[in-house]
């Protein structure tokens, strides 16, 4: 499986464990391009998640089951993987990472600047990908929460997405 | 577009998804303020309410796109 079937995968294995999650940062803005010009290629995708223990660690066992394996700073995450520990991630708003080695990196966030995640899946959309609906941020949220979070890694992606953006919309007129 | 601009958005987009030193491009990169105003919010709601952006939108194709466009990178051989 590539990097995308493997997401894909790993987005059936999170709805079936009634995980909450919706896709933010690059990957979630490529959703809403038109064409090649107005896509950005980034190497992981962004979840977000609600600050919910419970929800967290169903994330987790999603992703093991997806085979990835997690990781908290440079660190694996320790076992056993259970409440307390979800807990103190949570109340940290401590990013997890997981990876399959293979091309797939995935952040489960607990953190969207400027964001709550209720206030960010009551206006989220659902696309579809082979068949498989994937919880997108609004656009807006996603370019926002860059704008206020202003790392340089942000003030590169608003330069050229705003640059993406004004050829897409000049080929509309 | 031109060749300076493409250039630059070449540098840009390599930059973001390589972590390359951003110092090396933040003189070509504007404050925050110039970036993130009325134009942008402008253009980002009129994306939004495109029909093909709304839910239930199919988008297999972004990721095929995003998937080919890897493979390419992947296969690309430098040439003197």
């Amino acid at each position: 499986m590539n990097e995308f079937e493997c997401f894909i995968e790993l987005v059936k294995i999170l709805h079936a464990g009634s995980v909450r999650f919706v896709l933010i940062g690059v990957a979630g803005v490529n959703y809403y391009a038109r064409s090649a010009r107005a896509s950005i290629t980034t190497q992981d995708r962004d979840l977000l998640l609600p600050p919910d223990p419970e929800n967290e660690l169903r994330a987790w066992n999603a992703c093991i089951a997806a085979g990835l394996s997690l990781s908290c700073g440079r660190e694996p995450l320790g076992a056993p993987l259970d409440l307390e520990l979800a807990g103190a991630i949570v109340s940290r708003g401590a990013l997890v990472q997981a990876t399959n080695g293979r091309g797939l990196d995935v952040d489960l966030t607990l953190v969207m600047a400027g964001h709550e995640f209720e206030r960010v899946w009551a206006e989220h959309r659902t696309f579809v990908v082979r068949g498989v609906g994937i919880p997108v941020a609004r656009l807006q949220h996603i370019v926002e929460s860059k704008a206020l979070a202003n790392r340089p890694k942000d003030q590169l992606f608003l330069a050229t997405y705003r640059d993406a953006l004004a050829d897409l919309l000049q080929s509309d007129e | 577009m031109d060749a300076a601009s493409c250039a630059l958005r070449t540098l840009l987009r390599e930059a973001y998804n390589r972590s390359m030193n951003w110092s090396l491009v933040q003189p070509f990169t504007l404050p925050i303020d110039d970036l993130w105003d009325d134009d942008l919010r402008n253009a980002i709601a009129r994306i939004e309410a495109l029909p093909q952006n709304q839910s239930g939108a199919d988008k297999t194709w972004v990721e095929d796109l995003l998937a080919a466009s890897d493979e390419m990178a992947r296969s690309a051989v430098r040439r003197r």
